[in-house]
């Protein structure tokens, strides 16, 4: 659970946006543009439907001429291009009115009953001038300037659970089509995916009577654009449960993988190995310029590794000379020293697809409520002798230092964006970080120092309120292995982007997350993800990691 | 579908985070006010004081201090407890934790409550003591009390826990006027903004001399002036116009 660690973790089958792709695929959902009235100016509204075999729903937006001003892809931003619903059911012009009327007042504004998110994006101008140049005059845009991005738009908001009044994701429950981790917001970037590349055909079209719309293999290789930053450690913090089950999923996918008996001409190593060969063709053609985050280019050299090593375990059924039981699980630690943790990551992302059945019924068990409660009943002699069994590392961390409360969490006033600075730069700001490692460690102090080992939480509690929360998540989380980083994220050495990779990357399957100032990310989501055409007619495959488009 | 402006559907998620906000000025220790975030919009599904009650009582909720809250007398399974003059909805978790311990260790619990600010909140208690796997009753009066004892789990929360499960679905429909001023009480526990608080995010950093830190390939073409006077660009955040 070391930040750097979870931050290699790269996407795969089990990522959100993946899994949920796959279901789509496997159950052919009908989605189509239903209506499109937009100006030359960009401005209107558009309505597509989403037909599952449950249930319909309708994604409304609305389309507007790009502005500069005050136009960023930060929360403070107050310009965007695009705002849209995704709501259940089939769009009615009720519906559509009470949007129009709602969304543009955005924190002031309210959804409807029907509605599952709120969505914002905003144009990659200049990718997106260049395509709609390039297709008004009947050209296909230029691959090169393309893959710098890989999107048209990019998102700037998906806001649901009952933010703005939307529906209560809990209240969806395992049957409802988009009742998944996340689901509601993920098939809203699809779409967003959609209308960006319907959007600039349609205005490509308008321009000229000599406009061609994008080749089908451009379209599949643009994905939508995605900005991430601090709140998704908020987001973290806040749902340790769900983290939890979403690594421990992962993690036993990868054991039972790891564990298949592949020897001398398995057709599971020479699948692996292609995959492995389509991730390095992939990172080869990078075009995206990483910060800290490790290089394409490097990665790919350590795929090399990986596929040096299946293609002897192909050949010979032996890893490094030896034959082994377990010949993935020993391959894996045969070349964890020897290559990046974003490497070796790719190997045990890759290594789901060995798994399929498996790996899909383990993504689709991730949950986890919020609350958390006391056990009053339990005496402080046992949650000390928990504290010191499962917390030892929040304990080793040193807090004395002058570096270990540096920083302060918090949200701003405008748009409730959340901010990490030094704490003399915030000194009206509430701290809203948790600070697990100070509070293990005075916690602890505070129970060592009762007398009565029998006293009941409850009893402590009372002299303790201050403590309630960490001892109810502490009890809470007693049986979960994977929930909380190994990290004082108010300290000076903490990596935001490190745990922001995390969400993006692991859990969202988000693609060429580049970083900036080691606490934002930018990156793509639904990179060569299936067409609603080939979604409708249920074509399966491995679709990530597309090669560029050859033209 | 038309949306009241009158009346606002609130969802849990906006009513516990305004909530939380309100008692994060209040002084109250985080890890305590944490665990407090429900008692608002539980208070207003029963028809209590709800947020009504949250805004009335916010200024005076100034210097809480839940450690006052002691056992006056305990006896078995019945135990009297010393609200300490706190209000009822920061003595619930304590009274919640007895309930439970004691029912734990009798089969059935009996606790009543002293000095309490408005004790008829202490109604609320019986809805989250479900959440804890305690079914209990609340006895309204002088000396109000509850009772409870272990309530047999069915693991569906629509089940277990039939009023945040309600919440959940629908949500509660509350007074416009009431929700925004509420609203407006609890964005005081933001952060003003300022130029320096705005380099505490985003994929650059504006100096006070201009000079940009950071690469400029962010894709979002920023507008860099919301970055040098977030104050004077910002006179209507909340609409974009249609």
């Amino acid at each position: 659970m070391r930040p750097e660690r979870l931050a290699a973790i790269q996407p795969g089958r089990m990522s959100i946006t993946r899994s949920l792709m796959n279901r789509m695929v496997a159950e052919r959902w009908d989605i189509r543009k239903e209506r499109f009235d937009v100006d030359a100016a960009g401005a209107g509204t558009v309505v597509y439907s989403i037909k599952t075999p449950r249930q319909e729903f309708s994604f409304i937006a609305f389309s507007f001429p790009p502005s500069g001003k005050a136009r960023t892809g930060r929360i403070i931003g107050r310009a965007w291009d695009m705002m849209g619903t995704l709501n259940e059911g089939p769009a009615t012009q009720a519906d559509i009115d009470a949007v129009r009327s709602e969304i543009p007042k955005l924190y002031r504004g309210r959804a409807t009953a029907k509605s599952l998110v709120w969505a914002r994006a905003n144009r990659s101008m200049r990718v997106f001038d260049q395509t709609l140049a390039a297709l008004a005059s009947g050209q296909q845009p230029a691959v090169e300037m393309l893959a710098q991005v890989c999107y048209l738009m990019r998102n700037t908001g998906l806001d649901g659970n009952g933010t703005f009044g939307t529906r209560s994701f809990p209240s969806l429950g395992a049957g409802h089509p988009l009742g998944g981790v996340l689901q509601a917001q993920l098939v809203t970037a699809y779409l967003m995916r959609e209308y960006s590349c319907d959007l600039v055909e349609h205005l490509a079209s308008l321009q000229s009577d000599k406009a061609v719309r994008l080749d089908p293999a451009i379209r599949r290789f643009l994905g939508v654009g995605n900005g991430s930053a601090l709140g998704l450690i908020f987001f973290i913090q806040k749902h340790p449960r769900l983290i939890a089950s979403w690594l421990a999923a992962r993690e036993e996918a990868i054991a039972k993988a790891s564990a298949l008996p592949i020897g001398k001409g398995d057709a599971r190593a020479e699948t692996l190995l292609t995959l492995i060969k389509r991730a390095i063709a992939f990172r080869r053609e990078d075009r995206v310029v990483y910060e800290s985050i490790a290089n394409s280019t490097d990665i790919a050299n350590d795929l090399e590794k990986v596929a040096a090593a299946l293609t002897e375990l192909y050949s010979t059924g032996l890893v490094d000379g030896r034959g082994e039981t377990y010949p993935l699980q020993a391959l894996a630690r045969h070349l964890e020293p020897r290559i990046k943790s974003e490497a070796l990551e790719t190997y045990y992302s890759l290594l789901l697809e060995l798994v399929p059945e498996t790996a899909d019924a383990l993504a689709a068990s991730v949950s986890g409520v919020d609350e958390v409660n006391i056990v009053p009943s339990q005496t402080i002699g046992e949650l000390i002798e928990l504290i010191e069994a499962q917390y030892q590392w929040a304990l080793d961390i040193d807090m004395s230092g002058p570096d270990a409360h540096k920083y302060i969490w918090y949200k701003s006033e405008t748009a409730e964006e959340p901010r990490r600075g030094a704490r003399d730069e915030a000194p009206e700001a509430l701290d809203l970080g948790f600070d697990l490692c100070g509070g293990i460690q005075t916690l602890l102090a505070s129970l060592r120092a009762e007398k009565d080992r029998k006293l009941s939480v409850a009893r402590f509690l009372m002299r303790h309120p201050d403590d309630r929360y960490l001892v109810a998540r502490i009890q809470a989380l007693r049986d979960f292995a994977y929930h909380s980083p190994i990290a004082n994220i108010n300290a000076e050495n903490f990596t935001p982007i490190d745990l922001v990779r995390l969400m993006n990357a692991g859990l969202h399957g988000i693609d060429k997350t580049r970083d900036f100032l080691r606490r934002n990310l930018r990156g793509v989501l639904y990179h060569g993800a299936p067409s609603p055409d080939e979604i409708r007619a249920g074509k399966e495959g491995v679709w990530a990691y597309p090669a560029e488009p050859r033209l | 579908m038309s949306v009241s402006n009158t009346v606002l559907r609130l969802m849990p998620r906006e009513m516990r985070m305004m909530t939380e906000r309100v008692f994060s000025l209040t002084g109250l220790p985080k890890g305590f006010f944490l665990m407090v975030t429900d008692m608002a919009m539980y208070s207003q599904r029963l028809g209590l004081g709800g947020f009504a009650l949250l805004e009335q009582r916010a200024p005076g909720l100034h210097g809480a201090d839940p450690s006052k809250v002691t056992i006056a007398s305990e006896d078995g399974g019945r135990l009297l407890l010393d609200g300490g003059n706190q209000h009822a909805w920061f003595v619930i978790p304590a009274l919640i934790d007895l309930l439970g311990e004691l029912a734990h260790k009798h089969g059935n619990a009996t606790v009543t409550v002293t000095n309490v600010v408005d004790a008829g909140e202490l109604r609320v208690a019986v809805e989250l003591a479900a959440r804890s796997g305690l079914a209990a009753t609340f006895t309204a009066g002088a000396q109000p009390t509850l009772s409870a004892k272990p309530a047999t789990m069915t693991g569906k929360l629509a089940a277990d826990e039939p009023l945040h499960w309600d919440l959940l679905q629908n949500g509660l429909s509350i007074d416009a006027d009431l929700w925004w001023r509420v609203y407006g009480l609890a964005t005081k526990a933001l952060a003003p903004d300022s130029v320096v608080s705005r380099r505490h995010a985003g994929p650059v950093i504006v100096n006070d001399d201009g000079t940009v830190i950071g690469r400029k390939d962010s894709d979002d073409e920023t507008d860099l002036t919301l970055l040098l006077k977030p104050r004077a660009t910002e006179p209507n955040k909340e609409s974009v116009g249609l």
